[in-house]
């Protein structure tokens, strides 16, 4: 009982950290980058700012648009928040844990990413029919990706949902194993396509004719382009607690135990950190890539995520 | 404990050259190319330099100075001298798409794992995968002289399947120093010889594609 | 009175058998209330299924195939005259596999031969290209069961010869059969399904790519229970025949919906519709609902049945060797391509047929379809809802037929809860809408859309120019440019018609030409040829006695 009540905690207090920090990543991120390219940047805050003025707006339906226009953005945003409660921040062992299978964590993913191409579809009009087309060609390989990766997780942990396999990976003395540099390189690619980062997409590009993301949103506006606002960065968060919590996960927290929490919290903190100065630098010192180029690159990831597989098999047949 | 993480970082590094050796394959310019068999040097002299440590042997220190000094410095300067000579810069062009050739290289890893499985299970079991990763990186670099149609690149290849020669040498306890430093001088030699080679290719056709060759090779037959 | 003289027919239900007519009978009673229930040789046709399903002995089978078979092919003949020749052959090719298989004893060539029969049956690659040009000809009820309920009865003739009859002497390279066959399937069905611009073509292949994920878990099922694995044979069985149920339920629920919008703009082309959400809301929210299904997304009937292979397929790659272990990665990667292509191809059908601007007036004019088709589809939907939302009762219920044909499994409870999903997916939601009606400025204004910059259409366009739009073709370029160019025959062929059925007709046409020059041979060459017989007999002889 004892332990219920502090799982409940637990998840309360991650979905709160979860939906308040989200804008403030993103901030965070921007600023970084403004900053190494000698910018002084927006402010922390303006994610939120953007949130907040967006909810004064009226919203303008364009006239060719059905009555379905504010169900895919309501599908998404429900999709990506489902998600960002699934996946563990800073202490696993939430209420939500056995749900969390990989598996249901890629359908949701997807529900989400069908509800944004259908939104792009809705006006009828060509940038968002040309930018679902290549978020469809990016999520094909993206997924194959995702899945091979996945293999070597399941086989190391011997369990499916991500929590257990943050479990497996602390306590199972991995260390550092060939097939989970691969993997981390792999799932690294499909993290910085499937969250429209650079190489992918451009975040901060205006051309339409080079946008993704944004292009399938160019017809929303006021309420609805809030929740697909909020949508992409509960995203972003997502993944990088994905990658946080099953590729570091030593120093999580545990949900009974709340004598742990404040460590799991400042790890946590520090995790965000790390992966947001890393993907700050990593954006600075690249280039978008040509559309046709992103199934090479994503291509690439699917094959290390092949050859950790088979250096799981070399590594499990040794003994090592 | 220990035991373990000496072989667990010796992975490790193996793994970083295997990674940079299958980068090789997706690369279209050849300063990235040369940058990745940097990288491969740098990771290799690393790794020699632990195996000097984990095996107690003096003499794979030197290994490790003399591939960081030749292969990690000199060559990759000499490789982009000889860039920049001949205006190289631009793309390489490749015998079959990028993604074939990735497959295939998939392919060959498993197929260098699937051999040193079985015949060396006499041997001490953790070597075992270090010479898979170095079967791998040797088949590999094969693999991108046999796809590039630019000699530079077609050298480059040449020289991971080198770096993983190398690797399984210094990853097997009891290998001799000489036999490293006459293979560190044959490269440096089949480097000048190709170098020569090179420039008269240029001065002949005035270019370095080779493609050109293989035309006039399938028609002459 | 019937079957064959002095041995009568014989029926038996068990719970294979009761499952299958549990595929069949809401599909059956939807096409029928669709508009199918006057056609005799549709009665036929289902009469023909039920005999399939319920046979006890092999003649009674065979029968009821063959009758399912021509009575098809009435109705295809019915619809267009020219898959009609292509689709008798098929026909006939299975039958005559079947029918030595029936009669031989357990072994490998049988069931090369039952896989052979039923695989061109169900259109397991490379016997698929006949499929999509024969599924979309008859009217849209006998589409629906075609797709939705024949194949089912050739899926359920190859596990009961494979798991039941052959049980005993099944071998584990029967299973990688299976699973290579399956996987083909997958990626050329899920291919084609995204770049075919007709709807009911399109929905034909996504049938090829359903029938290939059955066949993967069928053929890691075999595999498994060959190698002593049942719990793993166990959850693969779970996910085909979970993916056949629900395959059975958005399929038809697809096919009538194209046949309404046939009915109410007089095309199924992609490219030719467009904006039908304003006229036809209820066909609209009903498609949408099978569309979901067809996509795989949680909370949906297809999720479930994906959910269970690709945890058997992750299981699977940790049986066998190096080889296994790349091959059934590989597999995933090729699942998860043809997953995201579904997605895709189900996104091209509603965004492009149903959203966005009416292409031509007559989609601009559809009005919504007839209260029957309604009904009928609606029917499918509510038989839906089970299956979403409770997958965990029905793999319950599959436990009598997995005790059947995997005998000693004990198969473990399903990890997947769409409840819990759905409860906190309708928590998140009911916060956003009562945090925007809140602290939201309400109310939506109607404008013309920014269309990045550009100004109003002219009045003579009411919906803007019809040609600046997103076409069913150009949404699935970037993948045609990226997979299809190196999948595809050239010209953008099915490889397997390329290769496959182009070379038989060639061959065909040099045999009758072949043909046509004996007969027209003189006596002198007739006489030539008798003499050239009787010397090689004669010289057959002489050197098997001499030599």
């Amino acid at each position: 009982m004892l332990y219920f009540l502090a799982a409940l905690l637990a998840t309360l207090l991650h979905a709160a950290l979860v939906f308040a920090f989200a804008p403030l990543l993103l901030g965070g991120i921007t600023k970084l980058r403004a900053r190494l390219l000698g910018r002084r940047g927006p402010p922390l805050l303006q994610p939120y700012r953007l949130l907040t003025r967006l909810l004064r707006k009226t919203t303008l339906q364009p006239e060719t648009t059905t009555h379905l226009y504010p169900v895919w953005s309501f599908a998404a945003f429900a999709a990506l928040a489902t998600s960002a409660l699934l996946v563990p921040s800073f202490c696993t062992g939430l209420l939500t844990a056995n749900l969390s299978d990989f598996i249901t964590l890629i359908g949701l993913l997807a529900l989400a990413r069908a509800a944004t191409l259908l939104a792009g579809l809705e006006s009828g009009f060509g940038f968002g029919g040309a930018a679902a087309a290549r978020e469809a060609l990016f999520s094909v390989f993206a997924e194959a990706a995702l899945l091979v990766i996945l293999i070597s997780f399941v086989l190391i942990a011997h369990a499916p949902t991500v929590d257990s396999i943050a479990e497996a990976f602390r306590t199972g003395h991995i260390g550092i194993s060939v097939s989970l540099g691969f993997a981390l390189a792999a799932i690294l690619a499909v993290a910085l396509t499937e969250a429209g980062r650079i190489p992918a997409d451009n975040p901060a590009g205006h051309l339409e004719l080079a946008m993704v993301h944004e292009a399938m949103l160019l017809e929303y506006s006021g309420r609805y382009l809030l929740l697909f606002e909020y949508a992409a960065m509960l995203r972003l968060l997502v993944w990088m607690n994905l990658i946080g919590t099953v590729f570091f996960p030593f120093g999580m927290a545990r949900a009974g135990d709340l004598l742990s929490w404040p460590g799991g919290l400042l790890l946590w903190a520090i995790k965000l950190t790390a992966m947001a100065t890393a993907l700050a630098l990593f954006e600075v010192s690249t280039a978008k890539m040509r559309v046709f180029r992103v199934p090479e690159f994503l291509g690439v990831a699917m094959l290390l995520g092949v050859l950790s597989g088979v250096f799981l098999f070399v590594a499990s047949r040794v003994g090592g | 404990m220990t035991y373990s993480y000496i072989y667990q970082i010796s992975h490790l590094l193996g793994g970083i050259i295997l990674l940079c050796a299958f980068s090789l394959l997706s690369q279209r310019r050849l300063s990235a190319m040369i940058a990745l068999y940097q990288i491969e040097a740098i990771t290799l002299a690393a790794a020699a330099l632990w195996q000097g440590f984990a095996q107690n042997a003096g003499d794979l220190y030197l290994t490790a100075l003399i591939t960081l000094v030749i292969k990690a410095i000199l060559l990759p300067i000499g490789l982009r001298q000889i860039v920049q000579r001949f205006n190289l810069i631009r793309a390489v062009e490749t015998a079959m798409p990028i993604g074939l050739s990735m497959i295939l290289g998939v392919a060959l890893i498993g197929i260098a794992v699937l051999v040193v499985l079985p015949t060396t299970l006499s041997a001490v079991s953790i070597t075992r995968e270090d010479l898979a990763i170095s079967l791998s990186i040797v088949l590999l670099g094969f693999l991108v002289m046999t796809t590039r149609r630019n000699a530079l690149a077609q050298v480059i290849g040449f020289l991971s399947t080198e770096n993983g020669l190398v690797l399984a040498a210094t990853g097997m306890p009891g290998m001799p120093f000489v036999a490293e430093l006459s293979v560190a001088l044959l490269v440096l030699l089949a480097c000048l010889v190709l170098g020569v080679f090179l420039l008269r290719i240029r001065e002949h056709f005035d270019s370095l594609d080779v493609s050109g060759i293989e035309e006039i090779e399938r028609r002459g037959r | 009175m019937f079957g064959l003289p002095g041995q009568g027919m014989h029926l038996r239900i068990d719970a294979l058998s009761a499952l299958f007519l549990c595929i069949l009978a809401p599909q059956t009673l939807a096409a029928a209330i669709a508009g199918m229930r006057g056609s005799v040789t549709f009665w036929a046709f289902i009469l023909g299924m039920v005999l399939a399903l319920l046979a006890a002995d092999a003649f009674t089978l065979i029968f009821g195939f063959e009758l399912m078979s021509a009575a098809s092919w009435l109705l295809v003949l019915q619809g267009d005259r020219k898959p009609a020749t292509l689709y008798a052959g098929i026909a006939m090719f299975s039958a005559a596999c079947l029918i030595p298989a029936v009669f031989l004893p357990a072994s490998s060539i049988a069931f090369l031969l039952v896989l052979l029969g039923t695989g061109a049956k169900a259109g397991l690659a490379p016997l698929h290209a006949w499929l999509p040009r024969a599924h979309p000809a008859p009217p849209a009820g006998v589409s629906a069961v075609m797709s939705g309920g024949m194949v089912k009865v050739a899926l359920y003739i190859l596990i009961r010869y494979g798991f039941m009859v052959f049980g005993a002497a099944a071998q584990p390279w029967w299973g990688a059969l299976l699973i290579v066959a399956g996987a083909a399937s997958v990626l050329i069905g899920a291919l084609r399904s995204m770049l075919e611009t007709e709807m009911k073509t399109a929905l034909a292949c996504s049938t090829i790519e359903h029938v290939g994920l059955i066949a993967v878990g069928l053929g890691i099922a075999l595999r498994a229970k060959a190698m002593g694995d049942p719990a793993l044979a166990a959850l693969a069985l779970q996910g085909a025949l979970l993916c056949a149920i629900a395959h059975g339920l958005f399929k038809p629920m697809l096919f009538l919906g194209a046949g309404a919008i046939k009915q109410a703009t007089g095309t199924t082309s992609l490219d030719w519709l467009g904006g039908l959400m304003r006229g036809m809301p209820r066909l609209g929210a009903l498609m949408l609902l099978a569309a979901g299904g067809m996509a795989a997304l949680p909370l949906g009937p297809g999720f479930a049945p994906e959910f269970l292979l690709l945890h058997a397929v992750i299981a699977a790659a940790n049986t066998g060797g190096i080889l296994a272990r790349i091959g059934f990665t590989a597999l995933l990667a090729g699942l998860g391509l043809a997953t995201a292509l579904t997605l895709g191809a189900a996104v091209r059908l509603i965004g492009i047929g149903f959203l966005g601007r009416p292409r031509t007036l007559h989609a601009a004019a559809a009005e919504d379809a007839e209260p029957a088709t309604l009904a009928a589809i609606a029917l499918l939907a509510a038989c839906c809802i089970p299956v979403s939302l409770l997958p965990g009762l029905i793999v319950f219920a599959l436990v009598p037929v997995i005790g059947l044909l995997v005998p000693g499994a004990d198969p473990a409870p399903l990890a997947y809860a769409p409840l819990s999903l759905a409860v906190i997916l309708l928590i998140v939601t009911a916060l956003a809408f009562l945090a925007l009606r809140k602290f939201g400025t309400r109310g939506t204004r109607e404008v013309a859309a920014w269309n990045g910059g550009f100004g109003r259409p002219p009045v003579w366009l009411p919906f803007g120019d019809p040609t600046t739009q997103p076409t069913a073709s150009g949404f699935a370029e970037p993948i045609h440019r990226a997979i299809g160019r190196f999948m595809l025959a050239t010209g953008g062929a099915d490889p397997s018609e390329a290769y496959l059925l182009l070379p038989i007709i060639r061959l065909h046409s040099r045999l009758t030409r072949l043909a046509e020059h004996i007969r027209r041979t003189t006596i002198r060459e007739r006489l030539a040829f008798v003499f050239a017989a009787l010397v090689m007999f004669l010289l057959a002889l002489g050197l098997g006695q001499g030599g």
